[in-house]
């Protein structure tokens, strides 16, 4: 071997020695500077995203600490858990818990339990809404309840084994219609187009999701899966007033590792309240559809949390996704 | 007129034009290095545009590509080696006018050629990318699954292996695309219960692992190679009497240029050599060709770079890769949450056009910096691969663990380094693989979510006129590579 090739291969082999093992621990040196780490499981523009994001905002300025995102994706939320739970429980982390961590931990995709966790506070509430064509006869949830009775309607939904097309079937189970043909996509976008073009009868959706073509009138929202209507939408019915009591939504709060001392967690819950009730929070809240009702504290979000995680399992149970 | 006081705007933000500026001066020396170009460099700096608005990004992106497109032609010329492989047939006349002690008038001719190939092109984009647009709503799953497989066909002519090997290499990348939870059943695929897995295999770490990584392996094996360099005195404009040779030849690659770069697949590269063997075909001294012919400069470059606008068409307006960097900066649209395709143009006119603006000024800027710095860029080509390469194998490493902080990531690059090492020695291209692992998962999805939509029936693809017009000019595509490779052997 040239002597060259060699002085090349030992560079490389210093240089990888260096960057693979050194930057966990360069990233861990930063962290313990101070900063609270803020764990999410989403993609770079996502709901859970922006929603970490825009509490950063001002929980930065209220907590008087500086606060990292920190991006753990994999196995829908388990592996952000699983690295929750190799931290210390010191209250210097922050996981964003959705929906989505309920199916995976209802999945075993996680050893990690609720009991785990120390929930702080809920950041949005975005109820599942059954959207459709304006062109369509089933915009009127009347219409839509009778054509679904006759015949299965093809339901867009976000992925499978999720929030989406438990929607979907428990609706059409509880209100006994006829089961919903499920086609899944990656996104929302295709899903608008889709609908818009004829090709699905129903979008499962949250209100920011379709909002510029509700606002269009390109797109209606037929039935919401709400308690109460929701105000930007007051015409819509919701499920439980057609006499079908179905209620979900797409949940995103923010829990840290049980065991944290009691003042520092309320002093978390404090300070992202505090941070959520500011200005930026509301009108982002708006901008997505929602109100600052969204917001509730620990209390209220740890029990919402064993709600929907139960709600969740007893549902993918049915639905054969787990024994 | 309104849609062009969009395209003005980057000029009126200093902070894209700061952006502008680093992204084509960046671009330039990638073009310049051999074995980089804006390919890898794309690939590169990707996860650092993370850290900017999606316009910025974008548009740092969209810069790259422009300037090191051109930069190819700069090594090319001066050390017969082309900085990129589009710049390949520009050293087919390039180097010989510069071994006549006509360097300067080479890379003047390089310049204005690329220069008005990429505007000719941004023109191009402009108005048609919008004209496909209008198809939006036109474009439901089953027209997706027949355009994903027209890109699909493209395989075979795209990278520089054979046609055997590239689809070889396309089915691998495909292969890959499975690999994570299944969508539409939400069972895991390939991931041995490994959770990191279940997301997929990233473009990044793939494409960083693929180019840069396999490069520089590729390099370790040519450490004391020395390149033979020519004399640069300056580099001046070339004379009236060059435009009035050249103009014809420069409109002509350029509409080539644009016309190959809009089908999805096709690239630079061939654009190229198709602009170089038309301008011999039309020249009135064909047997000046291949002993520094200012035509055969022109030709190649005019098309090389004319194909950067065309192969945004289909990347913007249809979410399919034009071309290898392309396959990049859809990535870059991806992770930034920005879904390219005809949707884009009704709901972010002000992104898309603020994007054609900034190529319109790269163009110009790489004019500028061309003229005034391709003499200093040359010079880049003597620092030695043993400092050079890890300094890039640093920045890989380096970008690839910062987009998810996971150090699979980096685990996964280095494999595909090594995997692409393997390729790259035995023929095989490496642009297939990143081909089929984005469209691999949009044939797969789309098809099932089609026949989902079908009820079943097959035939129900026939019954849509968009589709069809797709799946024949699949068929047409592949007929493609015996054409190309009879319109090689005439050039050589």
């Amino acid at each position: 071997m040239k002597k060259s090739f060699k002085l090349f291969l030992a560079t490389a082999f210093l240089v990888t020695e260096f960057f693979v093992i050194a930057l966990p621990m360069l990233t861990t040196s930063a962290r313990a500077d101070g900063a609270i780490q803020a764990i999410t499981h989403a993609g770079f523009g996502g709901g859970t995203d922006v929603t970490t994001r825009m509490m950063l905002l001002r929980a930065r300025r209220v907590l008087k600490q500086d606060m990292q995102l920190v991006n753990k994706k994999g196995g829908g939320g388990a592996v952000s858990m699983d690295y929750m739970m190799s931290l210390p429980a010191d209250g210097q982390h922050t996981l964003t818990w959705t929906t989505g961590h309920a199916v995976s931990m209802a999945l075993g995709k996680t050893k990690v339990k609720l009991s785990d966790m120390q929930p702080l506070a809920r950041g949005t509430d975005d109820p599942q809404l059954f959207v459709v064509n304006c062109k369509a006869d089933i915009k009127d949830a009347k219409k839509f309840i009778s054509a679904q009775k006759s015949k299965s309607l093809k339901y867009g939904t976000t992925h499978v084994g999720g929030i989406d097309d438990v929607s979907a079937i428990a609706f059409t189970k509880k209100g006994g219609l006829k089961d919903p043909t499920i086609v899944a996509y990656k996104g929302v976008a295709p899903i608008k187009t889709n609908l818009i073009k004829g090709d699905i009868d129903v979008g499962v959706l949250n209100l920011g999701e379709a909002l510029t073509e509700i606002n269009e009138g390109t797109l209606c929202v037929s039935i919401v899966l709400a308690n109460n209507r929701m105000a930007k939408i007051g015409d819509s019915p919701t499920a439980t007033e057609l006499g079908i009591p179905v209620v979900l939504s797409t949940v995103r709060g923010f829990v840290t590792k049980k065991g944290a001392p009691a003042e520092r967690v309320k002093e978390l819950e404090a300070g992202m309240m505090k941070a959520m009730s500011h200005n930026y929070y509301k009108n982002f809240l708006t901008e997505i559809g929602l109100d600052e009702t969204s917001v509730v504290g620990a209390d209220e979000w740890g029990a919402q949390m064993e709600v929907m995680l139960a709600e969740m399992t007893a549902q993918l149970k049915a639905l054969g996704y787990t024994n | 007129m309104e849609n062009l006081l969009l395209m003005m705007a980057p000029l009126f933000s200093s902070k894209l034009l700061l952006v502008l500026f680093f992204g084509t001066l960046f671009g330039l020396i990638l073009g310049v290095l051999p074995g980089l170009g804006p390919t890898t460099g794309g690939a590169l700096i990707l996860p650092f545009t993370m850290t900017l608005d999606p316009l910025s990004a974008i548009v740092l992106l969209t810069s790259i590509y422009c300037a090191g497109t051109y930069g190819g032609a700069i090594t090319a010329i001066l050390i017969n080696t082309p900085g990129t492989p589009a710049a390949a047939a520009t050293c087919l006349d390039g180097y010989p006018l510069a071994q006549k002690g006509e360097a300067g008038r080479a890379l003047g001719m390089a310049t204005v050629s690329s220069t008005v190939g990429g505007i000719f092109s941004v023109i191009i984009l402009v108005f048609f990318a919008p004209l496909l647009a209008k198809l939006a709503y036109e474009f439901g799953q089953p027209e997706y699954f027949a355009l994903a497989i027209f890109g699909l066909t493209m395989l075979a002519s795209i990278g520089d292996g054979s046609p055997i090997k590239n689809l070889i290499a396309g089915a691998f990348g495909i292969l890959i695309s499975t690999i994570g939870k299944d969508f539409m059943t939400s069972i895991d695929r390939f991931t041995y219960g490994i959770n990191e897995l279940s997301e997929g295999i990233g473009f990044i770490p793939v494409v960083v692992g693929l180019f840069a990584i396999s490069e520089m392996l590729t390099q370790s094996t040519l450490l004391n190679q020395v390149f033979k360099r020519v004399a640069l005195k300056a580099v001046k404009l070339p004379s009236l009497n060059d435009y009035k040779l050249t103009w014809k030849t420069i409109l002509r690659s350029s509409g080539i240029g644009s016309f190959i770069g809009v089908l999805p697949a096709e690239g630079g590269t061939v654009a190229s050599l198709i602009g170089y063997s038309e301008a011999k075909r039309f020249s009135k001294k064909p047997e000046d060709f291949g002993k520094g012919s200012i035509e055969g400069i022109a030709g190649a470059e005019a098309a090389n770079n004319a194909a950067t606008g065309g192969a945004m068409v289909p990347t913007l307006a249809l979410g399919i890769p034009g071309s290898a960097t392309t396959a990049v900066i859809l990535t870059g649209l991806i992770i930034h949450g920005v879904r390219p395709g005809p949707d884009l143009f009704r709901e972010q006119p002000e992104f898309l056009y603020g994007i054609f603006g900034a190529m319109l000024i790269a163009n110009v800027l790489f004019f500028i910096f061309g003229f005034f710095g391709a003499k200093i860029f040359a010079r880049i080509t003597l620092v030695p691969n043993k400092i050079l390469w890890p300094m890039i194998f640093a920045v890989s490493v380096c970008g690839t663990y910062s987009l998810s902080q996971s150090i699979i990531d980096v685990w996964i690059m280095l494999l595909f380094g090594v995997i692409g090492f393997f390729m790259r020695r035995y023929g095989f291209s490496v642009v297939p693989v990143i081909i089929g692992l984005i469209l691999g998962e949009l044939v797969e999805g789309t098809l099932r979510q089609s026949l989902v939509i079908f009820d079943g029936n097959w035939l129900m693809f026939l019954t849509r006129p968009i589709a069809l017009t797709f799946f024949i000019l699949s068929l047409i595509a592949l007929a493609f590579p015996l054409l190309r490779s009879k319109k090689r052997k005439k050039i050589l």
